[in-house]
């Protein structure tokens, strides 16, 4: 397994100066969790940048892991490829204690990344993104005719959609036959 | 010409490099696909495909070997949950979810889960062409010979068609009218052309909520009028700009559209003072009025008028058939004493006078301003 170590630079915690707020209550140095997706690479991320993700928060909030355990126990996301996991964490690093600007630019403009990054987003339930991601798709098909919506988003149209569901359905068929066909084999 | 599809078997890096000459031009993808098309054949790259190429070389991967048989399969927008595709189709405006309808019946379920409301619809159709605005995003389609040309604003090309102009604007705004839950806060239609076939025109009962109708004939407003959903419409104001005949307002009257409608505004129509009483039941309306007789019918268009229980205020354009300046006379027959200086506003003479309603707390506010010569604008409103 490889691993890489991201937003570590971003994420030290700064030296108190002469902030009086600061030295009444001493900072707390800040965790780090670790996640991987589909590609078994391992990203570092700060628990503040992870804050963005409801899903990873509330995994993560009644935890008390030391550095150690958390390095030990990443989190699992086999359902997201590796490159759309890197988006995500990148996204939450650059993000990390900042107010969300009303638009991100910084989005994939090839949909299907875009599509993946969605899903990704929405399985990890980050709002914010969700919403420039949801955003960004619509703004793909801005004035275009039905023609171009469906080429532009891969849309099937209802033949291709009928085609598709029959030819799935005589596959299964035939997929049943098969097993009866086997199953009756056994049995003599 | 288009190349056969041998060549383009063989030759995938002449494809690449024609989608690479149009990033290096940074033409913008949809137009990069379709000069691609109108070149080399519509059949010789799908969309998606040429889509992946243009983002790589956009990306700077200038490999025109890179093997994508490695790539997982790309999810698309049917493979999102309706939730998600709910959320995405939520940014798009009326038009563009009206459009969705058309690509596929699962896409066309989300868009119909949106009520469609359009803000504002304007329609003027003349003998060459019909053109307007849905949301103020123009169409214009005009004749051409024995077809149509279509102007959009956002597309610098015309496109060409062999159907008539009025065929093709009819199929332009079905799209969008004749969608299910369809509704417009308001229509302006100005039919400028009494011959032409207006059948199928809009979807009946319309959802209108207010309408301008500017028609050459008394059946074309009729027609319109009675196309609009009468639960549905409030307000109600027909034109005669261009008419060739004087509104028949009894026609019009007979409607369930106009016995409806919460307020109205005629033009002028021949109405005379008894003649009001059909607006009984408005909370505003405006119309004009003719009369021979200023001093007989003034006092009688007052008591009329006081006895409208729904009534807030009502606009009469007063036409005054004999010599006298309408407004004295209008302000004579209500009793009040003309002042020697008239009050002057914005250069015309203007005259409030109140009535008060007898056995009530009600009175009407006549305010009276000099138009012309023969008419003579009168504002009333109920103060309560």
């Amino acid at each position: 397994m490889s691993s890489t170590e991201q937003g570590t630079s971003s994420a030290a915690p700064a030296e108190p100066t002469t902030a009086p707020e600061s030295a009444a209550a001493p900072e707390v140095p800040e965790s780090f969790y670790y996640v991987h997706g589909k590609d078994k690479v391992v990203h570092k991320v700060s628990a503040g940048a992870l804050q963005h993700s409801a899903l990873i928060h509330g995994m993560i909030s009644n935890l008390g892991y030391t550095e150690e355990q958390a390095k030990a126990n990443p989190f699992p996301f086999e359902n997201i490829d590796g490159d759309i996991l890197q988006m995500v964490v990148d996204w939450c690093n650059q993000h990390k204690g900042k107010p969300t600007p009303p638009e991100d630019t910084n989005l994939p403009k090839q949909k299907e990344k875009l599509f993946d990054l969605v899903l990704a987003v929405n399985y990890l339930e980050i709002k914010e993104l969700l919403t420039y991601c949801c955003k960004q798709v619509a703004m793909m098909v801005k004035g275009k005719s039905p023609e171009e919506i469906r080429e532009i988003w891969m849309i099937p149209t209802d033949a291709e959609d009928e085609a598709a569901e029959k030819e799935a359905k005589k596959r299964a068929g035939k997929e049943a036959a098969g097993e009866t066909a086997a199953a009756a084999g056994d049995a003599k | 010409m288009e190349l056969s599809s041998d060549f383009i078997e063989k030759n995938q890096h002449f494809l690449k490099s024609c989608i690479l000459y149009e990033v290096l031009r940074k033409k913008p993808i949809m137009d990069s696909y379709r000069t691609f098309c109108d070149t080399v054949g519509k059949d010789a790259m799908e969309y998606p495909d040429f889509e992946f190429w243009y983002y790589q070389f956009y990306h700077g991967n200038r490999d025109l070997d890179y093997d994508r048989s490695a790539d997982p399969e790309p999810k698309t927008f049917v493979d999102m949950p309706v939730v998600l595709m709910t959320k995405i189709v939520e940014y798009l405006n009326p038009v563009e979810r009206a459009r969705l309808r058309y690509v596929n019946h699962a896409i066309k379920a989300v868009a119909d889960s949106f009520p469609l409301v359009m803000e504002k619809i304007e329609i003027v159709v003349n003998q060459f062409s019909m053109y307007g605005t849905l949301n103020k995003k123009r169409f214009e389609f005009f004749k051409k010979g024995s077809g149509s040309t279509l102007y959009e604003p956002m597309s610098s090309e015309a496109e060409e068609s062999d159907k008539c102009f009025m065929e093709k604007g009819i199929e332009h705004l079905a799209l969008m009218l004749k969608t299910p839950k369809f509704q417009a806060n308001h229509l302006s239609l100005n039919i400028l052309d009494e011959t032409l076939n207006l059948n199928d025109f809009l979807p009946i009962p319309f959802n209108a909520k207010s309408v301008f109708i500017n028609g050459r004939t008394t059946n074309q407003v009729v027609q319109f009028l009675s196309a609009m959903n009468p639960g549905h419409l409030e307000s109600i104001n027909l034109f005669d700009g261009v008419s060739r005949e004087t509104l028949n307002y009894k026609r019009v009257f007979k409607t369930d559209q106009i016995k409806q409608a919460k307020s109205v505004e005629l033009p002028f129509m021949g109405m005379k003072a008894d003649d009001l009483l059909i607006f009984s039941h408005y909370k505003n309306f405006k119309c004009h009025l003719k009369s021979e007789n200023t001093l007989e019918d003034v006092p009688r268009i007052r008591d009329i008028i006081a006895t409208f229980e729904k009534l807030q205020s009502c606009e009469l354009d007063y036409h005054c058939v004999s010599d006298c300046v309408p407004i004295r006379v209008f302000a004579m027959a209500l009793g009040e004493e003309i002042p020697i200086e008239s009050l002057i506003k914005d250069r015309h003479m203007v005259i409030i006078h109140r009535y008060q309603i007898p056995e009530s707390n009600e009175c009407l506010e006549f305010k009276m301003r000099e138009d012309n010569r023969y008419h003579c604008l009168v504002n009333i409103v109920k103060i309560r």
